[in-house]
C-alpha cells in the first residue's frame, strides 16, 4: 500500500483496462443474472405506494404516497410487533453466534478425527428437520409435564409453562433456534479453522502455552475475520425474527410478545391479499436492514480496518 | 496432528471436559431425529395416541410400503436429485466468477466499492411475490425446473463468504503469479480456487442443502406434479389438513393424511439422503489445512 | 434447442425488464402489458399442436342441427362441439390422488372423453394440492391478469374479481341451460331457502355458480363417551347444568382426563357456545345484523369455559395444541365429550377405536340453556367451491353444456330423477340405465396399492359402446379428481344418500342403498364398521330432525358479502384481539370484566364501522 504503486496503479485507464479486463469479464454473467433476476423485478415495490388493483395493473393503479406505511402504523398492536421482533432476532444472532463459536472451538480441540466426525455429523441434524417437526416434539418436551420441567423439576424448580407464558416465550424461541443451528452455523468457523497454520500451534506449545491459551491467541485470531464478516452480515437480519419457528410455536396465550412481522405480513398479504400492506411492511424491513447492513460494514473498515464487502 | 509435547494436566482436564460436552451436546441434537425414525417404524395406533418415544412400538414396515407404493415419491426424489446437482453447480461457477474479482483491491478492480454495492442491494431488497412470478412467466420458465434453479443461481451471501475467503489467500502468491506472465483467468483456475477448497467446500455444502430444502417456488411455479422435489411434496403432505374441506367422498383419504407413522417415513425419506453428504464433504474441509500452510 | 429457447427468452424479457424499468419513472403505464400478451402468444401456440387426435373418432350425427360449431339432436340437447374447444381451469388434487399409468389430472380416462364426445377440451393452468395454495396462486393469477376461463373462487375473490370486471356475468347464460342443470338449480335453490345466489351476486348480477354437494358438509356434532358414561352411572346430559355435573363426576373419577376438547384455535368450544347461543357470526337483532363475539351471550359462554378450565375439566395447556395434537387425549381414550366436524369418525375416532376397540361413542344433540333452548350458526354449504367464468372465456355456455353431461350420466340410474325431468322439465335423460357394475380390476388394485386411502380412484368399468361415456362416470372422476367446470351434485341426492345409509344400517337391507350410498356404505364399514353405527345412530338423525327446522336451532350466517373497506383494513387486528382476548379469559390470565374492555376496544378499532357495513349491506339485500 506504500504510494508509489498507487501512483503506478492509478495510471491511463486503458492501459489498466487492458491488464485487468478479465476481472469484468468475470463479473459480467454474475452481474447480468443479478441484474434479471434481483432488480427486473423491484419495480414491483411500487405497490408499497399505491392503492394496488389487479385489474388497473401495478403501475396504473393509483397512488396513495405513504397511506399504508400509515396505516401499519396506526395499527395499535404495531409497534409491540416490531419490539417483539428486534428482541427475539436480536437474541437469536447473538446467541446463535456464540455457540457456533464455542462449538466450533470446542470440535477444534478434538483430536480423535473419528469422534471429532461424528459429532459434527449429528450436530447439524436438526437443521435438516423443519419447524413443523422440531415444534411437534418440543410442545411435548416443554410441557409442564414434559421431560425439560421434570429436570427442572430435579432442582425444586416449579414447573414452567414455556410456551404459554409471555415471561418465556421469547428466551425458549431464542434458545431452540440456538439448539437447532449451533453445528450447522459452526461449519463456516471450522472451514476458517482450516486455514490457520498448524506451524502456529506447534511454535505456541514449545513456548508452553496450554490449550486455552492457544485459543485465545491462535485460533480466535485466525477465525476474526469470518467472525465480523458474519456479525455484519448477520446486522441485516435484525428484523428477521425466524417466521416458520413463530408460526408454528406461537399461539393465543402469548400474541403479546410472541406475534412478529412476519407472522403479521403472513396474515395480512398471504392470508387476505392485502398486497399493498405487505409489500410496504416488506420494504419498510429491508430499508432497515439495508442500512444496518451499510452501517456495519463501514464501522467495520472504519475501526477493524476488515472490509466485508 | 496437533502438539505431539507432553500435555500438561490443565489441558487433560479441558480435553476431558470437552469430549463429555459434546457426547452431551450430541445427543440432545439426535434425540428427536430417532424420535421420527421410531415413529415411521410404529404402528399407526401407538403413534397416533403419542406413545412413541425412542423406540418402536409395533414395529412394521407399512408406512414405507404405502409410500413406495405411490410412485411420485421415487419421482420427485430424482427431481430433488436432478434439481440439486444443476442448481449447486450453477451456483458455484457464478459465485466463483462474482466473489474471485470482487476480493480484489480496490486498486485492482476499479470502482469495486459500487460493484460490490450492485451486489448486494438485492440482498436485502427483493421485488415480492407478484413483480417475480410475472418474471418467470414472461420468460416461459413455468412448469421448468429452471424456473426453481435460474432465478436463484447467484447466492449473494455465499459470494460474500467466498470472497472473504480468497482474501484471506496471501497475496503475495497472485503478485508472484503476475510477474510470471498468468492472467486472471489463469490465476483464479489455478492458484486461487485450489487454496480455497476448505470454502468451496462450504458454499457446496450450503447451496446443496439449500437445494434440497426449498419446497415454496414449486408450489407457486410448478403445476406438473411430477416435476415437483421431494420437499414439496412432503410439505404438502405435512401441512395442516383442513378437515371441513373433506365431503363424505374423501374420509378415506383423511385417514391416510392423519397417519403419523406415514408422516415419519416421509421425513425419513426426505431428510436422509441429505445427511449423508456431509461426511463426503469432510474430506475437502481437512485438506485445506495442508494447502493453507503454503500462504505462511 | 430447449437451451437456446430459453436463453433467447431471457434475453428477450431482459429487453422487455429494461423497458419497464425505464418506463416507470414518467409513465410505464403501456409497457407493463408486454409481459402478459408474450406470454399470451406463447401458451396458444402450444394449444394448437393436440388436437388432431380427437378429429379422428368423431362420428357424423345423423340426424343432428349445428349452430355456430355447437352440434344438437334433435331433442334440442348439446351432443358436442364441432370442432373442438379448449377451456382452461385449475385445480386442486391431493398428493395422494392416484392415476393409471401415463394418466394425469389433464390427460385420463375423463377428460379424454369429454374431448372426443363433446369436444371440450380442458387445459390447466395450475394444479394446486391443497386449497390455500390454490387461493393464493388464485390471487397471484389475478394480481398478473393471467387467469384462466374457469376460476374456483372464494367469496370474497368473487366480489374482487367481478367488482375489476374480470368476471362474465352469468345471468343470461342462466337462461338457456340444459333443463338437467336448470333442475340442479331450482333443486339448489329451494333447499337453500333462497340464499343459493345471495353471496355470488354482486351489484344485482350472479358471478358464480354455487356448488351443490349435500348439506351436512359443514355440519358439527358433540360426541360422547358413553362407555365412560355408564361407568359414572350418569345419563347423556341435555342441559348446560347436566353438562356441569357430569363433568364434576367425570373430573373426580379421571384427574387427569379431559372432560372437553378445547384447541389454540378454540376448535371444541361450540359444545359449551349452543347453550348460550353464543356465535362469532353475524345475526339479526331487532332488525340489524349484529357481530355475536360482543354480544354478553358470548360473555356468559367464555364465563363458563373459564370456570370448566380453572376446575381442571379443560387441558391447561390447550394453548398450544393445534387440532391433532389436541385429538391425541381423545385417541387415547382420555377424553369424554369431543366437538367438532362430523368427519371425526374417520380421524380421529377410527384411530381411537383400533386403539381402544371397547370404545362407545354416540353424537348427541348440542347442548341446551337451562331453559331448554339453544343455537346455532352454520355456514352455508353452498358457498365452498363456485364456480366463475372469467371475462375473458370465448365459450362460457360449454361450461353448463358439460355440466349438463356430467349429471345426466352421473345420475343415469336415478329413475326419480328420470321421471320428474320427463314430466316437468320436458327432458330426456341422454344416457341409459346400466346395470350397476362392480369394478373390474379391484383385486388387482387392492394388491398393487396397498393401504391406499382412496381405491376407487383406479377402478375401471366395463360398459358397451352404447352406454358410451358411463364408463367414466365414477364418482371420482365426476367429484373428486377432475373439477372441470361445475363439479357439483344434485343437493336432494346428496342428502338421500346419507338417508339410504342410515336406512340400510337400520333395517339391514342393503337394497335400499342409492348408487353413491352403496359405495360410501361399502367404504365405511371396510374402514371401520363403527363409522356408520356413528353416522346412522346420531349424526344423521338429528342433522335431518334440525334441517327440518325442528326447534329453531339452525340459524342462518347473515352477512354473505365480501370483505367491507373496514374489514380489509382491521380485521386481521380485531381477529387477533379477539382470540388474545377470549384465550386469555378462558385460561384465567384476565378476569371477564376484560371482555368489556374487549367489546370497547373492539368498536373503537373499526368494529363500529363494520357493524355499519355490514348493515348497509344487509339492508340492500332484504
Amino acid at each position: 500500500m506504500s504510494a508509489p504503486t498507487r501512483m503506478q496503479s492509478r495510471g491511463g485507464f486503458s492501459s489498466y483496462f487492458k491488464r485487468k479486463w478479465q476481472l469484468y469479464a468475470m463479473l459480467l454473467l454474475p452481474a447480468f443474472v443479478v441484474l434479471l433476476f434481483n432488480y427486473v423485478p423491484l419495480y414491483g415495490l411500487v405497490i408499497a405506494f399505491k392503492d394496488f388493483n389487479p385489474g388497473q395493473g401495478m403501475l396504473n393503479s393509483p397512488w396513495v404516497g405513504m397511506k399504508w406505511f400509515k396505516t401499519a402504523w396506526a395499527m395499535p398492536d404495531f409497534s409491540g410487533i416490531v419490539w417483539n421482533t428486534f428482541i427475539i432476532a436480536v437474541g437469536k444472532i447473538v446467541f446463535g453466534q456464540i455457540a457456533a463459536i464455542l462449538f466450533a472451538l470446542l470440535l477444534n480441540e478434538v483430536s480423535n478425527p473419528i469422534y471429532k466426525r461424528t459429532v459434527q455429523t449429528i450436530t447439524y441434524f436438526p437443521h435438516f428437520l423443519s419447524w413443523v417437526i422440531i415444534g411437534g416434539i418440543f410442545t411435548d418436551m416443554l410441557s409442564t409435564t414434559g421431560v425439560i420441567n421434570q429436570f427442572l423439576g430435579l432442582f425444586g424448580i416449579e414447573p414452567i409453562f414455556f410456551l404459554g407464558s409471555n415471561q418465556w416465550f421469547q428466551p425458549t424461541m431464542v434458545f431452540l433456534e440456538t439448539w437447532k443451528e449451533f453445528g450447522w452455523g459452526a461449519i463456516v468457523y471450522l472451514a476458517a479453522m482450516t486455514n490457520i497454520s498448524p506451524d502456529l500451534y506447534e511454535a505456541a506449545a514449545m513456548d508452553g502455552a496450554g490449550r486455552l491459551k492457544s485459543i485465545w491467541h491462535i485460533t480466535l485470531p485466525g477465525i476474526s475475520s469470518i467472525i465480523v464478516m458474519l456479525c455484519v452480515l448477520n446486522i441485516g437480519n435484525v428484523l428477521n425474527a425466524g417466521f416458520d419457528q413463530i408460526l408454528v410455536m406461537y399461539n393465543p396465550a402469548v400474541y403479546r410478545t410472541g406475534d412478529v412481522l412476519d407472522t403479521f405480513i403472513y396474515r395480512q398479504g398471504l392470508l387476505d391479499a392485502q398486497y399493498s400492506l405487505s409489500t410496504a411492511i416488506g420494504l419498510f424491513k429491508s430499508v432497515i436492514s439495508l442500512v444496518l447492513t451499510l452501517t456495519a460494514n463501514y464501522l467495520a473498515v472504519r475501526f477493524s480496518n476488515y472490509r466485508v464487502f | 496432528m496437533k502438539s505431539k509435547l507432553a500435555k500438561s494436566f490443565g489441558d487433560r482436564v479441558f480435553l476431558v471436559v470437552d469430549y463429555i460436552l459434546l457426547f452431551i451436546v450430541s445427543l440432545t441434537c439426535l434425540l428427536p431425529v430417532v424420535h421420527v425414525a421410531a415413529l415411521s417404524f410404529s404402528d399407526t395406533v401407538s403413534a397416533s395416541t403419542n406413545s412413541v418415544l425412542f423406540l418402536p412400538k409395533g414395529f412394521n414396515m407399512a408406512a414405507y410400503e404405502t409410500m413406495f407404493s405411490n410412485p411420485i415419491f421415487l419421482n420427485s426424489f430424482f427431481v430433488s436429485i436432478f434439481r440439486t446437482l444443476v442448481g449447486t453447480a450453477i451456483n458455484l461457477v457464478l459465485a466463483i466468477l462474482a466473489a474471485y474479482p470482487l476480493s480484489k483491491e480496490d486498486e485492482e478492480l476499479r470502482g469495486r466499492k459500487w460493484i460490490s454495492l450492485f451486489f448486494i442491494i438485492p440482498m436485502m431488497v427483493s421485488g415480492g411475490l407478484i413483480p417475480n412470478y410475472l418474471l418467470v412467466n414472461s420468460l416461459g420458465l413455468m412448469d421448468s425446473l429452471w424456473a426453481l434453479i435460474l432465478p436463484g443461481c447467484l447466492p449473494i451471501a455465499n459470494v460474500v463468504l467466498m470472497m472473504n475467503f480468497f482474501r484471506g489467500i496471501n497475496r503475495s502468491i497472485f503478485e508472484s503469479a503476475e510477474i510470471d506472465g498468468a492472467n486472471d483467468f489463469t490465476i483464479l483456475l489455478r492458484i486461487a480456487l485450489p487454496l480455497a477448497t476448505a470454502s468451496i467446500a462450504t458454499v457446496t455444502l450450503f447451496q446443496m442443502v439449500a437445494h434440497w430444502n426449498e419446497w415454496f417456488g414449486a408450489t407457486i411455479y410448478i403445476n406438473d406434479r411430477n416435476k415437483w422435489p421431494l420437499q414439496t411434496l412432503l410439505r404438502q403432505m405435512l401441512t395442516s389438513i383442513d378437515y371441513n374441506s373433506f365431503g363424505a367422498e374423501s374420509l378415506g383419504k383423511l385417514r391416510l393424511l392423519s397417519d403419523r407413522s406415514f408422516r415419519g417415513a416421509m421425513i425419513v425419506f426426505a431428510t436422509v439422503p441429505i445427511m449423508c453428504v456431509y461426511p463426503f464433504m469432510q474430506k475437502y474441509f481437512v485438506s485445506g489445512i495442508t494447502i493453507g500452510s503454503v500462504k505462511e | 434447442m430447449a437451451k437456446k429457447k430459453i436463453v433467447a427468452r431471457i434475453l428477450c424479457a431482459a429487453l422487455a425488464a429494461s423497458l419497464v424499468l425505464s418506463g416507470c419513472g414518467q409513465n410505464g403505464g403501456q409497457s407493463s402489458e408486454s409481459a402478459p400478451s408474450s406470454q399470451a402468444s406463447q401458451s396458444s401456440s402450444e394449444n394448437e399442436s393436440s388436437e388432431a387426435s380427437a378429429e379422428e373418432s368423431s362420428q357424423p350425427e345423423e340426424s343432428g342441427t349445428a349452430e355456430n360449431g355447437i352440434v344438437f339432436d334433435e331433442q334440442g340437447r348439446f351432443v358436442k362441439y364441432d370442432p373442438p374447444i379448449t377451456l382452461t381451469t385449475h385445480a386442486v388434487v391431493g398428493v395422494d390422488t392416484m392415476f393409471h399409468e401415463g394418466c394425469d389430472i389433464e390427460n385420463n380416462g375423463w377428460t379424454q372423453w369429454l374431448k372426443e364426445n363433446l369436444g371440450i377440451e380442458w387445459k390447466m393452468k395450475w394444479v394446486s394440492a391443497d386449497s390455500e395454495n390454490n387461493t393464493q396462486k388464485l390471487d397471484l393469477a389475478f394480481a398478473s391478469d393471467d387467469m384462466p376461463d374457469v376460476i374456483y373462487p372464494s367469496v370474497g375473490q368473487t366480489t374482487k374479481f367481478a367488482q375489476a370486471g374480470k368476471l362474465t356475468a352469468l345471468d343470461e347464460l342462466l337462461d338457456n341451460v340444459p333443463p338437467i342443470v336448470q333442475y340442479y338449480l331450482d333443486d339448489a335453490e329451494a333447499l337453500s331457502q333462497g340464499a343459493f345466489w345471495k353471496p355470488f351476486t354482486v351489484d344485482g348480477k350472479k358471478y358464480a355458480v354455487p356448488a351443490g354437494m349435500d348439506s351436512l358438509a359443514f355440519w358439527t356434532d358433540n360426541f360422547i363417551r358413553t362407555d365412560i358414561l355408564a361407568g359414572l352411572e350418569m345419563e347423556i346430559p341435555e342441559t348446560i347444568s347436566d353438562l356441569d355435573a357430569l363433568f364434576a363426576a367425570y373430573h373426580e373419577k379421571y384427574p387427569s382426563g379431559r372432560a372437553m376438547r378445547l384447541d389454540k384455535d378454540l376448535g371444541g368450544w361450540e359444545l359449551v357456545l349452543t347453550a348460550y347461543g353464543a356465535n362469532t357470526a353475524w345475526t339479526e337483532k331487532e332488525g340489524k345484523l349484529v357481530y355475536g363475539g360482543v354480544q354478553p351471550e358470548m360473555r356468559d359462554a367464555l364465563a363458563k369455559l373459564a370456570e370448566y378450565y380453572s376446575k381442571g375439566y379443560i387441558d391447561p395447556e390447550f394453548v398450544v395444541k393445534d387440532g391433532s395434537k389436541a385429538n391425541e387425549d381423545m385417541i387415547a381414550g382420555n377424553m369424554l365429550v369431543w366437538n367438532g366436524a362430523w368427519s371425526a369418525i374417520a380421524n380421529p375416532f377410527t384411530p381411537m377405536w383400533n386403539a381402544l376397540p371397547d370404545a362407545e361413542l354416540k353424537a348427541i344433540p348440542f347442548i341446551t340453556g337451562d331453559d331448554g333452548t339453544c343455537s346455532v350458526v352454520k355456514d352455508t354449504w353452498w358457498t365452498d367451491r363456485p364456480t366463475a367464468i372469467t371475462s375473458g372465456c370465448e365459450h362460457p355456455e360449454a361450461v353448463f353444456y358439460a355440466f349438463g353431461d356430467n349429471l345426466d350420466s352421473y345420475y343415469r340410474n336415478e329413475a326419480g330423477l328420470r321421471e320428474t325431468l320427463k314430466n316437468e322439465y320436458n327432458y330426456e335423460m341422454k344416457y341409459p340405465v346400466t346395470q350397476v357394475q362392480d369394478p373390474i380390476n379391484a383385486e388387482e388394485i387392492a394388491e398393487k396399492y396397498p393401504n391406499v386411502g382412496q381405491p376407487r380412484q383406479l377402478y375401471l368399468y366395463e360398459y358397451s359402446d352404447e352406454e358410451e361415456g358411463c364408463g367414466y362416470m365414477n364418482d371420482y372422476y365426476t367429484q373428486q379428481g377432475s373439477w372441470l367446470g361445475i363439479g357439483a351434485k344434485i343437493v336432494s341426492i346428496g342428502n338421500g344418500d346419507f338417508g339410504t345409509m342410515t336406512e340400510a344400517y337400520n333395517t339391514g337391507d342393503r337394497s335400499v342403498l342409492s348408487t353413491d350410498g352403496g359405495k360410501m356404505f361399502d367404504e365405511w364399514n371396510s374402514t371401520h364398521p363403527n363409522m356408520v353405527k356413528t353416522f346412522a345412530e346420531g349424526i344423521y338423525p338429528y342433522w335431518d330432525a334440525l334441517m327440518a327446522g325442528e326447534g329453531g336451532v339452525l340459524k342462518p350466517n347473515g352477512y354473505a358479502g365480501a370483505s367491507t373497506a373496514t374489514m380489509v383494513e382491521k380485521q386481521a387486528y380485531l381477529d387477533k384481539l379477539q382470540i388474545e382476548t377470549f384465550t386469555q379469559i378462558i385460561m384465567g390470565t384476565q378476569p371477564i370484566e376484560a371482555f368489556d374492555e374487549f367489546v370497547n376496544n373492539w368498536n373503537a378499532n373499526g368494529g363500529e364501522d363494520i357493524t355499519a357495513e355490514v348493515n348497509e349491506w344487509y339492508s340492500s339485500n332484504k
